[in-house]
């Protein structure tokens, strides 16, 4: 009997369809209690393992973070494991570690104006494969994502992304920052016109000009305002972000983020961690989560039961590994 | 709903792992495994074939069964996990476990000291040995000359025609030494009577003080130091410290994920890493070298063992703790003697002019007795 095809059940009322305004709502349903229960006993292991313990930590995080958030009342689940990602790490360090080295060494015995050429082509090369890096580590994790059983997919070739990359990098630094935007919206493009929830194609439709216009007069009243304006500017730009991503026609759609919203985090989760010497810290991360997370909707016709598991994407440590050793685990659009 | 702590029966949701659509199902937990009915459909399936995985919190449970390879059942009741606890259906129980458990760990932990341990004893050296061979000699070269740099005070160091001419008369001995790398060595004497020291710094370049040259009596005592010490390079006993250092810098920089450091370590300290200090074994094996090659030379070996007395009669002087390089023990000086019981006499004439002689040790002539 066991052996039986399955069997699959008609569509019953159990089924989630859009409201009838047509919307999923995204909820965080993880606390601060259990969040902090994970990060100490990642902390204690670490200590116990002399940080060998990094890789499990990270998917303990990670599964954490994943099955608390839910979208229409169901949770995502992280699907990764520790020992594949203990390898991933181990050997990214060899490999980023002999590069150092090798780079150390030559540049030692190198005449002063060829150690400038090698100082520069050295940073190039470190942006290349932070870039890199970042494209493979997501596309790791979303290779590990699943929400309903059916799997995320990073489609795209992260050395072409690294190259877009570098060069709207080294565009930034010649412009002093100016061009931030045009990065920004890079990197938001890429991954997200590459993203895959089974057969359901993500989009990101933001435009390079108007995002500029977003970004850069409201930056520039934040330098002025020493900061102050932040609390107004930012919610506008992670708005724009928002507001721009689509799955199939549906929008993804956040509630307004006020000012004195942001303030209340921000400062909150500060003098939450630094008050408590840190041990606060896993309490803020989720009082983040949950004030992005709780304001998110997806809105549009599109029925999440209509998407369709798809084959299963290679995706290897490595990614996640360098992200790692390089210490820039920052969210560049997610 | 039906349950008690034997089994458990209610409604599940289906994920197929095919499309995303939930389906509800009813499902039946007891001993003998669950019940899983679909429509009009029943499938059981043996306990043996269900894997368990728990949530993060214990409301709900998510079982995988072979029927739906790349799907799963989510039970959201306390009492259907209660059922699966007490029926000892257990977290992580499965494929693959969710976790370490504590069992997995403490293996791993000694699995882990185990490890250090050997690398600590044995695996450093070997990698250190191997990496010495990759280094290419002018870069060894390279770093012998910023040691030199770092730690000696180029004012002071003796630059004469006499001096020039005494030295390169060292140089000729030094080159029947057979040492590797031995047309490469530059001897510098610095002019500091205070230090009673002499080193080899990787590449080549050996330092003598004034102060451990005013003791020398004889000339063979004098090869005898330049021997040793060209010992140490002919074995690369200094390139064998850094590498040992890189090593032991790469590998912690791996345990702690802090890749970065490396480099900046390594360049930075480029300098201090060439600790001076060797090892016992080192020392005797500079000593057994000296012992060959001065016999090679055809001098009196005996030289070697009256120089160690010297230095071991004035152990009590102060030495900066880095530059005192000879651990002088008599157990040193004893097997020394050992090893000479057979050594042949000197069979060779002066090598040193009385001039030549004046110059590098300040004293009027080299003695040609042999020192008690």
């Amino acid at each position: 009997m066991a052996e039986a095809e399955p069997f699959n059940g008609s569509s019953d009322d159990s089924t989630t369809p859009p409201n009838s305004d047509e919307r999923y709502r995204a909820q965080f349903t993880g606390t601060g209690n259990d969040y902090f229960e994970i990060a100490l006993i990642n902390w204690l292991l670490m200590l116990v393992t002399l940080g060998l313990f990094t890789a499990w930590a990270r998917i303990r995080t990670y599964r954490f973070f994943y099955a608390s958030t839910r979208l229409g009342g169901h949770e995502f689940r992280f699907t990764g494991e520790g020992g594949p990602l203990f390898w991933g790490i181990l050997l990214a360090a060899v490999l980023l570690g002999s590069m150092q080295l090798l780079f150390g060494v030559v540049f030692e015995f190198s005449e002063p104006a060829v150690a400038i050429v090698l100082a520069v082509f050295y940073a190039l090369l470190l942006d290349y494969l932070g870039h890199y890096a970042y494209f493979r580590s997501r596309r790791y994790r979303f290779a590990h994502t699943t929400y309903r059983e059916i799997r995320f997919r990073l489609l795209g070739s992260p050395s072409e992304f690294a190259m877009g990359a570098l060069v709207r990098s080294i565009g930034m630094v010649l412009t002093l920052g100016l061009l931030y935007p045009l990065y920004r919206n890079y990197v938001y493009r890429s991954i997200y016109n590459n993203l895959r929830y089974g057969n359901l194609r993500f989009r990101y439709t933001g435009d390079d000009d108007e995002y500029m216009r977003v970004v850069i007069p409201g930056f520039i009243v934040v330098l002025f305002t020493l900061g102050v304006y932040y609390f107004w500017w930012y919610p506008r730009v992670y708005t724009y972000f928002v507001d721009h991503l689509y799955v199939e026609n549906s929008r993804l759609q956040t509630s307004e983020i006020s000012a004195g919203d942001l303030f209340n985090l921000r400062v909150g989760n500060y003098l939450l961690t630094v008050l408590t010497l840190g041990l606060g810290a896993p309490f803020a991360a989720v009082r983040s989560a949950r004030f992005f997370v709780d304001r998110l909707t997806l809105e549009g016709a599109l029925n999440l039961d209509d998407a369709v598991q798809k084959q299963r994407a290679r995706a290897s440590t490595l990614g996640e590994g360098m992200i790692e050793e390089l210490d820039m685990d920052v969210d560049l659009g997610f | 709903m039906n349950s008690s702590s034997s089994h458990w029966e209610g409604d599940a949701t289906l994920f197929d792992g095919v499309s995303a659509r939930p389906q509800t199902v009813r499902l039946r937990i007891d001993a003998a495994g669950i019940v899983l009915t679909v429509g009009a459909q029943t499938f059981p399936v043996a306990r043996e074939k269900v894997f368990v995985r728990e949530r993060h919190r214990r409301e709900s449970a998510r079982l995988e069964i072979p029927l739906y390879p790349e799907g799963a059942i989510l039970v959201r009741d306390a009492g259907a996990i209660g059922t699966l606890d007490v029926l000892g259906y257990r977290l992580g129980s499965g494929r693959r476990s969710t976790g370490p458990t504590v069992k997995r760990l403490a293996a791993f932990f000694v699995a882990l000291v185990l490890l250090l341990v050997l690398f600590f004893t044995w695996g450093v050296d070997r990698i250190a040995d191997i990496g010495v061979r990759l280094v290419p000699e002018d870069v060894e070269r390279e770093l012998g000359q910023a040691v030199y740099r770092a730690l000696v005070d180029e004012a002071r160091v003796v630059r004469n025609p006499d001096m020039n001419r005494a030295l390169a008369s060292c140089g000729e001995v030094v080159r029947e030494f057979g040492a590797r790398g031995a047309e490469q060595v530059v001897i510098s004497v610095v002019d500091d009577t205070s230090i009673v020291n002499a080193f080899a710094l990787p590449g080549g370049r050996i330092v003598l003080y004034r102060g451990i040259l005013q003791l020398l009596e004889t000339e063979d005592e004098l090869l005898g130091l330049l021997a040793h010490e060209l010992g140490h390079v002919h074995h690369r006993h200094g390139m064998r410290h850094v590498a040992r250092k890189a090593v032991l810098g790469f590998v912690f920089a791996t345990l702690f994920g802090e890749a970065s450091g490396i480099a900046a370590v390594l360049i930075d300290n480029g300098a201090v890493l060439v600790e001076l200090a060797y090892g016992r074994k080192e020392e005797e094996a500079a000593d057994v070298f000296a012992l060959q090659a001065m016999q090679r030379a055809g001098l009196d070996a005996h030289g070697l063992v009256s120089l160690f007395e010297k230095l071991d009669g004035i152990e009590t002087i102060e030495i900066p703790e880095i530059l005192s390089t000879h651990p002088t023990t008599s157990s040193r000086i004893e097997s020394l003697r050992g090893r000479l019981d057979d050594a042949p006499a000197r069979a060779r004439p002066p090598v040193f002019s009385p001039d030549e002689w004046r110059v590098l040790t300040g004293h009027a002539a080299a003695s040609s007795e042999r020192s008690p």
